[in-house]
Order: structure tokens, then sequence, then C-alpha cells
């Protein structure tokens, strides 16, 4: 058992370091939200912090992605700014 | 004494890499989702991501159970050094051949940035094929010795 204590201690040391995980930042005026996304050209709007079960279930994550700004540039539209998202 | 010496810091390596494999692969498995996007954006195996995004991980796993027994220890160093190549050769292709650079790594290693993310890695390499390297002395030394514990 002495010969297996260093590597007890790694393992514990190793899922303790990992159950602390510290929350997301995020700015009080910033909302990321899901989007549809067909070629870079967002089609739609999931308001919802997690992913949709399409993007989960299905093998398109070229239609998914997560970090646009809520609020488009240009406020007449409904669809994010595409150069968030290249970023 | 210098067999002792040398069993202890081969213990010691060995547990420096459970630490390391363990924690990474428990941070990626954790946010798995976020760890499957972030290899998408990778250039060189975004259209592995759904396999290599569960590969990884568990291989990670597997790679520090071969270092926690002592009858597979030998092996799991030699895995550790290729696996640790392998990080290091991707790292450098990525610095220098891509500008976009997205960090797919686990855990609070993500927070480095990608430069001293490759010296981290290369250290880990160095720290690695030096444990191989006190493996096979200290087997040369005192094979019969060795064998009986390893």
């Amino acid at each position: 058992m002495k010969k297996y204590l260093l590597g007890l201690l790694a393992i514990l040391l190793a899922v303790g370091f990992s159950s602390f995980k510290s929350a997301p930042k995020k700015s009080s005026q910033t909302t990321y939200y899901w989007y549809d996304i067909v070629n870079y050209d967002p089609i739609g709007v999931e308001k919802t912090e997690e992913p949709g079960v399409e993007c989960l279930t299905t093998n398109h994550g070229d239609r998914c992605a997560v970090g646009f700004l809520d609020v488009p540039s240009d406020p007449s539209t409904d669809t994010p700014d595409v150069d968030a998202f290249l970023e | 004494m210098l067999h002792s010496r040398n069993k202890l810091l081969i213990d010691i390596i060995a547990a420096i890499f459970i630490l390391l494999f363990t924690y990474t692969a428990i941070s990626k498995l954790r946010d798995h989702t976020k760890f499957y996007y972030t290899i998408r954006r990778s250039p060189l195996i975004g259209d592995k991501a759904a396999f290599v995004s569960w590969a990884l991980p568990f291989n990670e796993l597997f790679v520090a159970a071969l270092l926690f027994f002592l009858s597979t220890r030998a092996l799991g160093l030699k895995i550790s050094f290729a696996l640790m190549v392998l990080f290091t050769l991707y790292i450098g292709y990525m610095l220098a051949f891509t500008s976009h650079l997205p960090c797919s790594c686990g855990g609070v290693i993500s927070h480095l940035s990608w430069k001293n993310h490759l010296y981290l890695n290369i250290g880990l390499t160095l720290l690695a094929g030096w444990g191989i390297w006190l493996m096979n002395k200290t087997k040369k030394q005192m094979p019969f010795q060795y064998s009986a514990r390893v």
C-alpha cells in the first residue's frame, strides 16, 4: 500500500483541484446565447444559455455556436454580428 | 542508496503525470461541450472533434492508470512521453502556422498563454524522458530487485 501512496495522493489532488471550478465571469451588459448558423450566416437565435437539443444530438456543429452578443450592431435585424462570431 | 533515490524520483515523476492527466481529463469531461466546440475550431483536428473530445480524456485516464500500477509504470511513462511529444508538436505547429489559436486544454492550464503552454509541455516532455531514463538505469543496475518490485 505504501508504494502506491504517491499515486493515491496525486489522484486525490487531481479530483480535489478539478472540483473547484470558478463561475464564468460575465459582463452585466453582455448576454451570450446559442445561435443557429449556416456558413457563418446566423439564421436564428435560440434564447438559451445552453446549446439546443439539435446542437447536441446531431453532428452539425457548423450550424451551432455560442458567444454572440445578444444585441446586434444593427438594431433593425434579429441576427447577431457575424464579426463577433468570427472572433 | 542511489537505487532507492532513483526509485523515489520515478515515483514522484509518475505521481506528477498521474496528477496532470487525471486533472486535465476530469476537467475536459466535466465541461465536455465547451471542449468539443473548442476542438472544432482547431484547423488541425477540427473535423475529428467528436472523436478526439472523448478519446483524449479517456486516453489520459488510461495512461494515469498505467502510471499508478508499478507493473505498468514503465509503459505508462513511455506513453506519457509520446503524448507530451505529440502535444508539444501540436502547440508548436499551431504557434508557427496558425493565427487563430483556440485552447482546448483542461482546467487551469487553459489559462496559460500558448507560449507558456509550449514551455510547460517541453518541460513535461523532458520530465517523462528523464523518468524513462531513470527507470532503464535502475533496471540495469539492480535488475533482480527492480523486477521484483516493478
